[in-house]
């Protein structure tokens, strides 16, 4: 039984064989709203039951305007390493490891492509020696904890305010629009007129 | 904030405000999701001929609120029309009424606008629209096809390929991919849709009136005229524009290095 978690985190817990996760979370979601975080933790060592299931789950976490912390448990396979790519933060217990197979998952190498960017992608993809964990640490996305559990609280008191969740939704247009539109959204998301004259 | 001094008949699911020269028509029926009906449209398209009438007003915000747009029309009242019905309903002569409308329109878009509220949005000039809305022409998955724009609008804006995916496939498209294909033309925050339309509504609305006004008219020929036609056209109305005494204030101001003060003569 995984441990209680503070007021404002929404936890689902992903289970091997469950195929509905996406429409879980979608409705998890839809209730969920600033400054509360979602924290998906449980096993990430499944597949997904096919390339549509992976692309609804994407979808899901990349509408998200709320924070997404990852806290795998045991190995990661292809479903859990999307998961991963898709995260704000991951909390990674002592010995988390992704799986021999994790690379033969659906839509990796773009979420690869579109997180750590064309060299890391092809360095994960085509060099076995290239941990997709450590860049993660590396780049301050994943922390390894003996104390995952402290770890996550840590972070959920970080993620838990209005601004993460503003700068959620303000790193979103960024990467969707161009460069002067997100200015201009940033500065409507944080109650000023992008218009000089008002 | 706007929505708090809005005007209209408390069972119309239309009100409109003034904010200086512009406009604000707002569509208020959140419980069935702004679904439009012959009721609404027609209070839309009279607030716009009211506006074009009035020389005070210079724009016009056409918005559903923060929440949705409109996630299309009512479908029984659709349901309910014969072929010949249709063809003389209130709610085909509305959207041509809007689709009519001679001042620009920015359409304020959050939430579902869909099916006669993608059209909607599509009639108007510009298109801001908050980070939660999601467009699509859903209309063949109920066995007919959009009957006011939803298989011409999307083509000039986002081109034939989207056009033919909206109105043969009837799938939704969230607010990035819009903008990505040019069917809107700025995301904001949802919270601040108004704001933002606003904010370009009056931008518009300090410009020379009449010449906002020819530059309306000159953009809305693209599509009922050859592309000579439209040239044509465009220079009588230039040319009728030099006469005013905006174009001379506008001219002098420029020169003088101060802002003009546009009368719309």
């Amino acid at each position: 039984m995984a441990p209680p978690l503070s007021e404002q985190a929404i936890r689902f817990t992903l289970s091997t064989g469950a195929t509905d996760a996406p429409s879980q979370l979608r409705r998890l979601l839809r209730v969920a709203a600033p400054p509360q975080v979602l924290v998906i933790d449980g096993d990430f060592s499944g597949s997904f039951a096919d390339p549509s299931e992976a692309n609804d789950l994407i979808s899901v976490l990349t509408d998200a305007n709320l924070p997404v912390i990852a806290a795998p448990s045991g190995s990661i396979g292809p479903q859990g390493a999307a998961i991963l790519l898709l995260c704000d933060q991951v909390v990674l217990e002592a010995g988390a490891a992704l799986s021999g197979h994790w690379r033969d998952g659906p839509c990796l190498a773009a979420l690869a492509h579109r997180r750590l960017g064309p060299l890391l992608a092809r360095a994960i993809f085509f060099d076995d020696r290239t941990d997709l964990l450590d860049i993660l640490a590396d780049a301050g996305i994943a922390k390894k904890a003996d104390d995952p559990g402290g770890s996550l609280d840590s972070i959920l008191s970080r993620l838990g305010g209005r601004s993460a969740s503003m700068a959620k939704r303000a790193l979103k247009a960024a990467a969707e629009l161009p460069f002067r539109e997100a200015l201009n959204y940033d500065r409507w998301l944080h109650g000023r007129s992008g218009d000089e004259t008002r | 904030m706007y929505l708090a001094s809005l005007d209209g008949m408390p069972d119309s699911f239309v009100r409109t405000t003034r904010d200086g020269a512009v406009l604000v028509v707002l569509i208020d029926r959140p419980q069935a999701r702004n679904a439009l009906n012959p009721g609404i449209l027609t209070a839309i398209a009279a607030s716009l001929a009211a506006a074009d009438e009035n020389p005070e007003i210079c724009a016009t915000v056409l918005t559903g609120g923060p929440g949705n747009f409109s996630a299309g029309a009512d479908i029984d009242v659709l349901s309910g029309h014969s072929p010949a019905t249709y063809l003389a309903s209130p709610t085909r002569r509305a959207f041509e009424s809007i689709a009519r409308a001679e001042k620009p329109i920015v359409a304020a878009v959050a939430g579902y606008c869909l099916g006669g509220g993608c059209e909607l949005a599509l009639a108007c000039d510009l298109v801001v629209a908050g980070d939660n809305a999601v467009f699509g022409q859903p209309e063949i998955n109920l066995g007919f096809i959009p009957g006011a724009g939803g298989t011409q609008l999307w083509r000039p804006r986002a081109g034939a390929g989207a056009q033919a995916d909206a109105a043969l496939l009837g799938e939704l498209i969230d607010v990035w991919e819009a903008r990505r294909i040019g069917l809107v033309d700025e995301v904001v925050p949802a919270e601040a849709v108004i704001d933002a339309a606003l904010a370009k509504a009056r931008t518009i609305a300090a410009k020379a009136p009449l010449a906002s006004r020819a530059a309306k008219a000159a953009l809305k020929s693209a599509g009922r005229m050859s592309m000579q036609s439209a040239l044509e056209y465009e220079v009588t109305l230039m040319a009728g524009l030099l006469a005013t005494e905006d174009a001379q204030e506008g001219t002098n101001a420029f020169l003088q290095k101060r802002p003009p003060q546009f009368k719309g003569r």
